[in-house]
């Protein structure tokens, strides 16, 4: 063998040996022993402190802001979700050194994370496109922050807990499927598969809601569903006048081109001259009929063996 | 809203609405068809005893070694933590499609790196003897510090090069082959799972290896303005006829053996392929880049027409080939993530400029390769000093024609 091929040869296995030298050192220790994974990464896992609390942790002090969340819709989501986890801050509390804050100003950003518009999102989720919600209820400041309108603890003003709300079924609202919102004024081609809508049940309501000023707003606007399983979820409703005023109070940031603006119920109740008995008039007391829709009218689609029933007189009940 | 909403289709799962892999993921089984290819035809010349190959085999193997020293950086770009793509070497999982890409990559790699040192060693012995300082010392340096040059060496090094072209024939199959295996394996996408992604992603790395070598043997010539050697060429051309008509009628055949099936895949790839992708497939990849090559190669082939027109049918044809095999790639790579595992939607996938993964940096990786080349060109002949382009090479190291500099000085 000539001479450099000796030295390629002898050179391959240095660089072979280098090689193997460093597969040895950079193969973590304990790799393979239980799977192909690292042995150790199952200790140090273990050995790690918690540094979410859960918010029983944080009731134990913010009772108010407990129980405000323990009513809305995101009862399901942890302070520290929002508000970044507690260890440090929980420490500090209970011990005597320096205090230690948790994060509170939310951004739009922080909203966004989990209500900002994406295609990924279940359509029943609620969801905004910024530019497009503030337009819609006329916001003119882009830069206002969710919280100037919505209680992050209880954003709908709930008055009772979420896992009371009525229990209902499915709905499917033209937009669940169709990304346009004109969708919902079109008619439905036949052939098209058949979804269970609010005016199924509801049709007397929501024929007269198209009448009203509200016309504009979907059903779940006012009245969120809240998905729980394949079939069916929970209908929220408030009668809080804090959920109207997230819309209709009057604010620095808003515009009143586009939605009646009062400065504040007590406020609007004093200039309309309410006597003392009405000052704890909620807003549907007075504007339910006028400006939503009427309050009777819960008519259930009869089944056509109940309509033939009807009409022919027999089979009907005594 | 996202601006992706107007061009879906249908229903698309929510996970399907983005575009994983990428043009990067386009570029990388390209490349590395390439490196397939230009292997394939050095070893027409080493193994198979294809003479007229013989201006072209050596360029082939250092072009083969240079493709494959960039065939992952696509996928290096591709990785958000690319640092980790170590582990399939240092901690291979049996399991693992990728880790065996790296294991059957290394070991073409050193086969490659030994097959082309030997190659150029007679003419490294040269230019160290010739040379002076730096120079010198550089290829001494790459000569290992022996610069015995007698008929035994020759004879040793033709045989061991001989023999590593032979093993590198195989491996270099599996090399691709494998690339059309991580696609071909994918069972839960009709567009991708089929047996026969292994043997066409094989047949086009050679169809486009042979077109990279055309193009560049035609560039080169015209770059130094030295006559085109015309027996070469006409085989590599042959050799492209040949292998381009085989691995179109594979394409051809993969799709219509669905379609003549019938199973219940055919529907939506058929809207796939005349709805999604009939510009780049049926337009690009079958009419312009297939069907006109062909009657060019065919055309030269059988009607031998005058040297000036066959240059241009072979070159044309050999850039359109490059093309072909590109837009293929692309079509397999984004097509297949265009259609939504609900059968029933399709995504689009439009490619960004500027970012990581876009247009410009997938042009800066394919032109890296080339840049190598020429550097490496700068410091050693690709083409034996028999040749036009040896001459060429030689006359410029000899400071008669300094018209492309160095690297280390004449």
């Amino acid at each position: 063998m000539p001479t450099y091929a000796r030295r390629l040869f002898v050179l391959l296995v240095i660089l072979f040996a280098i090689g193997l030298t460093v597969r040895t050192l950079a193969v973590p220790k304990g790799f393979g022993e239980f799977g192909h994974w690292r042995a150790g990464a199952l200790a140090e896992e273990a050995a790690r402190t918690p540094t979410l609390q859960g918010k029983k942790v944080c009731a134990q002090c913010h009772r108010a802001e407990f129980a405000a969340h323990e009513l809305g819709p995101h009862v399901t989501v942890q302070c520290e979700d929002c508000h970044g986890s507690g260890a440090k801050h929980v420490a500090s509390e209970r011990g005597s050194g320096a205090k230690v804050a948790m994060f509170r100003h939310l951004k739009q950003a922080n909203c966004l994370a989990c209500h900002g518009q994406l295609l990924a999102r279940p359509k029943l989720f609620p969801t905004i496109d910024v530019k497009q919600h503030f337009a819609e209820v006329g916001v003119k400041d882009p830069k206002t922050r969710c919280q100037e309108c919505h209680n992050p603890h209880n954003p709908l003003f709930l008055d009772h807990p979420v896992a009371e709300a009525r229990k209902h079924p499915l709905i499917h609202p033209c937009t669940d499927c169709h990304f346009d919102k004109s969708i919902r004024t079109r008619p439905m081609p036949p052939g098209h598969v058949v979804t269970f809508q609010c005016k199924d049940c509801h049709a007397a309501i929501v024929a007269d809601f198209a009448q009203k000023a509200h016309a504009s707003l979907d059903c779940t606007s006012c009245h969120p569903f809240r998905r729980e399983s394949q079939f069916s979820g929970v209908i929220l409703k408030t009668g809080n006048p804090k959920f109207c005023l997230m819309c209709h109070e009057s604010h620095p940031f808003k515009t009143d081109a586009k939605i009646p603006l009062i400065v504040s119920l007590q406020g609007h109740l004093n200039d309309l001259g309410a006597p003392p008995e009405d000052m704890t008039k909620r807003c549907v007391d007075c504007h339910l009929q006028d400006a939503i829709h009427q309050t009777q009218g819960l008519s259930i689609v009869e089944t056509p063996a109940e309509a033939a029933g009807a009409k022919g007189g027999s089979g009907a009940k005594p | 809203m996202l601006p992706v909403v107007p061009s879906v289709i249908g229903y698309v799962f929510p996970n399907e609405l983005h575009v994983t892999w990428t043009v990067m993921i386009v570029l990388y089984p390209y490349i590395t068809g390439l490196v397939a290819g230009a292997f394939i035809v050095s070893s027409l010349y080493h193994i198979f005893g294809r003479e007229s190959l013989r201006p072209i085999a050596r360029f082939a193997l250092v072009s083969s070694l240079a493709f494959l020293l960039f065939a992952p950086l696509p996928l290096l770009l591709h990785l958000g933590r690319p640092e980790r793509a170590f582990n399939i070497l240092i901690t291979p999982s049996k399991t693992s499609a990728m880790a065996g890409f790296g294991i059957i990559y290394l070991t073409y790699l050193v086969i490659v790196v030994i097959e082309v040192w030997l190659t150029l060693r007679e003419d490294m012995v040269h230019l160290a003897e010739s040379r002076t300082g730096f120079a010198r010392l550089f290829y001494r340096t790459l000569t290992l510090f022996d610069t015995t040059i007698d008929e035994k060496t020759k004879a040793f090094d033709h045989k061991v090069a001989k023999f590593l072209a032979a093993l590198g024939i195989p491996v270099a199959c599996f090399l691709h082959g494998y690339v059309g295996f991580l696609f071909g394996s994918i069972k839960a996408n009709p567009w991708w799972s089929t047996p026969l992604m292994f043997v066409i992603f094989l047949l086009s790395a050679i169809v486009s290896g042979i077109a990279v070598l055309v193009f560049l043997f035609y560039f080169v010539s015209w770059l130094r303005k030295v006559p085109i050697d015309r027996a070469c060429v006409g085989t590599l051309a042959s050799f492209l006829w040949g292998f381009m008509i085989v691995d179109v009628t594979l394409e051809l055949l993969e799709v219509l053996s669905i379609a003549y099936q019938q199973t219940r895949e055919w529907e939506p790839l058929q809207f796939l392929i005349l709805h999604k992708l009939f510009f780049t497939y049926v337009v690009v990849q079958l009419l312009l880049c297939s069907l006109v090559p062909f009657l060019f190669l065919a055309f030269n082939a059988i009607a031998k027409p005058r040297e000036k027109l066959s240059n241009v049918l072979v070159f044309s044809s050999a850039v359109l080939l490059l093309v072909q095999v590109i837009s293929m790639r692309w079509n397999v790579v984004i097509g297949g993530q265009l259609l939504s595992k609900s059968f029933r939607g399709y995504t689009t996938y439009v490619p960004g400029l500027w970012n990581k993964e876009g247009l410009v940096v997938a042009a800066v990786v394919f032109i890296v390769p080339f840049i190598l080349l020429r550097f490496v060109d700068g410091v050693i002949s690709l083409f034996p000093a028999d040749t036009p382009l040896g001459a060429w090479w030689a006359r410029r190291a000899a400071g008669k024609t300094p018209a492309v500099p160095a690297p280390f000085g004449t």
